[in-house]
């Protein structure tokens, strides 16, 4: 659920219009980041369900640390600790939600593989309400985070003023180029993930 | 590999054209209902 994640960043500008995009989708994304390097590091990894047709969603996901439920909320923790340095508090807890927001969004599509505690401490039973076992499903509900971010991401962006020695045409150029642009790439991390390209 | 590149083209290229616009002057979210 790259795009998902992507997306739910975009629509956020709304409500944190100081915070730059970058900071708002590397927040969204920050546990598969810390993921990925885990997995080159052979701490984490993922399994095929079918290794002979790997595709959206057919994984399991065995991210112990980064993936926990307390894990997840101490990267989301420390990542607005840090955040909080260059756009204040409120800019912190914004970036803490958003860090936070990537665990809610894969315990939706995720299988259960999702443990509570970091390293799976104590064997309790782990989350993942599974919606990838019906992909047409996932991919509609990414498809309406993608629509939903895009929108309100070009509705906050035409909002702005425009700035002083600028004319009104080239601030709207600039508003639907940067808008345009985030719904177009939005849409094709939806489309090339689901085709499993 | 291609959801990656484009993810990454997402926050560089969305993330350069956003710094354009002048978010620093917004008057929201304080003005939510204007």
């Amino acid at each position: 659920m790259g795009a998902g994640h992507f997306a739910l960043a975009a629509g956020l500008k709304r409500w944190a219009p100081r915070l730059p995009l970058w900071v708002l989708i590397f927040s969204s994304y920050l546990l598969d980041v810390i993921f990925i390097v885990l997995f080159a590091a052979g701490i984490e990894s993922l399994a095929q369900i079918d290794p002979a047709n790997p595709g959206y969603g057919g994984a399991i996901i065995h991210a112990y640390y980064t993936h926990s439920l307390v894990g997840a909320l101490l990267i989301a923790a420390a990542a607005g600790l840090l955040a909080s340095r260059w756009w204040g508090r409120g800019g912190g807890w914004i970036v803490t939600g958003l860090v936070f927001s990537h665990w809610l969004l894969d315990l939706v599509v995720h299988r259960p593989d999702m443990p509570i505690l970091p390293d799976n401490l104590g064997n309790l039973p782990l989350l993942g309400l599974g919606l990838w076992q019906v992909p047409a499903a996932s991919a509609f509900v990414e498809l309406a985070l993608v629509l939903s971010g895009s929108i309100l991401y070009y509705r906050s962006a035409a909002r702005l003023p425009t700035p002083t020695g600028m004319t009104p045409a080239v601030q709207r150029q600039r508003v639907l180029t940067a808008s345009v642009t985030v719904a177009v790439l939005l849409l094709l991390i939806l489309i090339s993930d689901v085709m499993g390209l | 590999m291609l959801p990656l590149l484009f993810m990454l083209l997402m926050l560089v290229i969305g993330g350069w054209l956003d710094t354009r616009l002048n978010w620093q002057q917004a008057d929201f979210p304080t003005q939510p209902h204007r």
